[in-house]
């Protein structure tokens, strides 16, 4: 045991000063065993900061000299405003996987409603020609659902975890059916193919795990 | 036909509502209750003592899960994983993203720790669980002690301890009583400050003192023991207030144990706050007045009736109509919002989890209790056990003024402290 003069207290747990006012302790006599209360746990610090900070830095050196040189030279078009929407959607996409690293699943989802709606807006920005309707909206709704179910087996995730995913990825997948009828799609083969697909496996979720869903929404629905 | 069996599942009762949305890095909304034992711990021995306590307190394997209007703690198949200390103390224990356990053990050493995320428990709840998990491990180490002889008080059913009594003590009516002192001067409370530890890491800083000499200077002055130590605090803060800051008021928040006033054995939450506030521009700073003035705030705000209606205020904003059915999204900005305001009412807060009570045969293999919380400001918690009282002070800042003057204080009045506080690396010898 240890005593710190200038604040009249006994001090143990190994300490080299007083934790009160940081003063050097003077020994006592007494042979009471010193314990540790806490062990001293290192810290880790963030370690991918400056690859991450690189990453960035590198992008907002690409968009300002795009945009740079685009002003010198306006008779080339305005193709450095695609670089910027790029840069805006590869962050956004790089950001949604840094937040749902942990949960795969919600991850997925998550991925696919951001590149479906990042995908309408890049077809609309450069003169609607449909190919986001036509395939990439169907194709990476089809490609999450079978990504959704490997995961879901191979990392062994239970029932409710993974029920509310699948249902959202299935009714997101039945969504092309409205460009379908809407005669917003020129190839109609890959929509519909998804939509199908949609509504096979939500029908297979209803049916095999039609009391699990119920019970699932009573209690996200809970008021 | 096979019965199909579906997962137990619990909304959030009153006060744990506000935890899931404002924990943070920073204030994780975790607290620990440890328990310091004669002898080094075994692991094996602990976890079996983990699941046998399990079997008691089923509400502790839920995980946390996100519904369209409320959160809700759901029943899990996982089970915890007992190991030596080897990260941060009070670190989080609820990601949004992933579907833990709400609550950790772990051991070093002599010491057993217990960690909660507050929106399962609260302190009563979380040493109730400690007690029952000190009670079976002492029971797997040493066979010697008799199970039919050493009774561990526990007198409360599985359905008891899962009850939501912030909900059964609710009901539709107005009730309104005269503005409490707190109403008056909770705005703009003096906040601390100061150089924080990186990477949101906790400083605590823990002093012991028999609980008889400080049980008779509160005698001596009529008053309780939390009574005089939340005056010894309001000063310690007062101490380290710079000139410019002194108009404001220090505002302390004392959580209560709701289970005294009103009967319940749940194992979740169910405590009120209390709020002195004390303004030293206007009163004296000596001692006497200040234990003078809490004493008569906490005798006016700890009635059943006063608890009644903060309880009932807090239980009709759960229930009104427009609340419920407004989205979580929604929910959480406002709740956020509210936080942040009652917070910058706050300059510190103390809570007094009281005496622990163990079996006499498990007394002499029993060392010490204490119990710390995470904190943005600074909290002091504090219970006793064999007549020793521990008192932690946890929070973010590197500075230790606060804790300096309020030992210094006890000092003076006689008592002997013993101090002990957690070390970073940086700070060990010849450590930069």
């Amino acid at each position: 045991m240890k005593y710190c003069n200038s604040c009249k207290v006994n001090v143990t747990g190994g300490q080299p000063r007083c934790p009160l006012c940081q003063a050097d302790l003077v020994e006592l006599d007494d042979k009471t065993e010193e314990e540790e209360v806490f062990p001293v746990i290192p810290t880790i610090y963030r370690q991918h900061h400056m690859l991450f900070k690189t990453l960035v830095f590198v992008t907002v050196v690409c968009v300002v000299v795009s945009l740079a040189v685009n002003w010198m030279l306006p008779e080339s078009g305005g193709w450095s405003l695609i670089v910027l929407g790029a840069a805006v959607c590869l962050w956004l996409t790089l950001w949604i996987a840094i937040q749902k690293r942990k949960n795969i699943l919600k991850h997925i989802l998550w991925q696919l409603f951001l590149v479906s709606v990042l995908s309408i807006l890049w077809d609309y920005f450069t003169g609607w020609h449909g190919w986001s309707l036509d395939f990439v909206v169907p194709g990476i709704c089809l490609v999450a659902m079978l990504s959704m179910t490997i995961v879901s087996r191979v990392m062994k995730v239970c029932v409710e975890e993974y029920l509310i995913y699948s249902v959202l990825g299935c009714l997101f997948g039945i969504v092309p059916l409205i460009f379908l009828l809407t005669g917003l799609v020129n190839y109609v083969y890959l929509p519909l193919i998804c939509v199908a697909a949609s509504i096979i496996f939500l029908a297979a979720i209803v049916i095999y795990q039609g009391e699990n869903i119920a019970a699932d929404l009573k209690r996200r629905l809970h008021l | 036909m096979k019965r199909k069996h579906f997962r137990q599942w619990n909304p959030l009762d009153n006060a744990a509502k506000i935890f899931p949305v404002t924990s943070s890095k920073a204030d994780a909304k975790v607290f620990r209750f440890a328990c310091g034992l004669t002898e080094d711990i075994d692991e094996a021995a602990l976890t079996q003592a983990l699941d046998k306590t399990l079997e008691r307190f089923p509400v502790f394997l839920s995980v946390m899960k996100k519904g369209l209007f409320w959160y809700y703690l759901e029943h899990t198949d996982k089970r915890p994983a007992v190991a030596e200390e080897q990260i941060q103390l009070l670190s989080p224990l609820y990601d949004e993203n992933v579907k833990n356990l709400l609550f950790r053990v772990s051991y070093y050493k002599k010491r057993i720790n217990l960690e909660v995320f507050h929106a399962l428990t609260d302190g009563t709840g979380a040493m109730f669980f400690l007690q029952v998990l000190v009670y079976h491990y002492l029971l797997t180490v040493h066979p010697e002690l008799n199970e039919r002889e050493v009774v561990m008080a526990l007198d409360a059913s599985a359905a008891q301890m899962q009850d939501d009594s912030f909900d059964r003590y609710y009901e539709k009516k107005s009730m309104s009583g005269p503005k409490s002192r707190r109403q008056r001067m909770r705005y703009g409370a003096y906040q601390l400050s100061g150089t924080r530890y990186s990477e949101h890491r906790m400083r605590v800083i823990e002093g012991c003192a028999p609980v008889k000499p400080l049980l008779t200077e509160a005698r001596k002055r009529g008053i309780t023991l939390t009574t005089l130590l939340a005056a010894v605090m309001l000063r310690s803060i007062y101490q380290i207030m710079p000139a410019r800051q002194r108009k404001k008021p220090v505002t302390l928040d004392i959580p209560v144990n709701l289970r005294n006033y009103f009967p319940s054995a749940s194992a979740r939450n169910f405590f009120g706050v209390v709020q002195v506030g004390y303004d030293f521009n206007s009163m004296p700073d000596d001692l006497e007045s200040v234990t003078a003035y809490v004493d008569q705030v906490l005798k006016e705000e700890l009635t059943p009736n006063r608890l009644e209606i903060r309880m009932h205020k807090l239980g009709a904003l759960e229930h009104n109509p427009f609340a419920r059915i407004a989205p979580l999204v929604l929910k959480d900005f406002f709740m956020k919002i509210g936080y942040r305001v009652a917070a910058a009412g706050l300059t510190a807060s103390l809570s007094n989890v009281g005496r622990v009570v163990m079996p006499e045969a498990l007394c002499p293999y029993i060392e010490e209790f204490d119990v710390f919380c995470s904190c943005e400001k600074v909290q002091m918690c504090m219970c006793s056990f064999n007549g020793v009282l521990r008192m932690s002070f946890s929070g973010p800042f590197v500075d230790s003024d606060l804790e300096k003057n309020f030992f210094r204080a006890l000092v003076e009045l006689g008592i002997p402290v013993t101090v002990t506080s957690n070390r970073f690396p940086e700070e060990l010898e010849g450590g930069e």
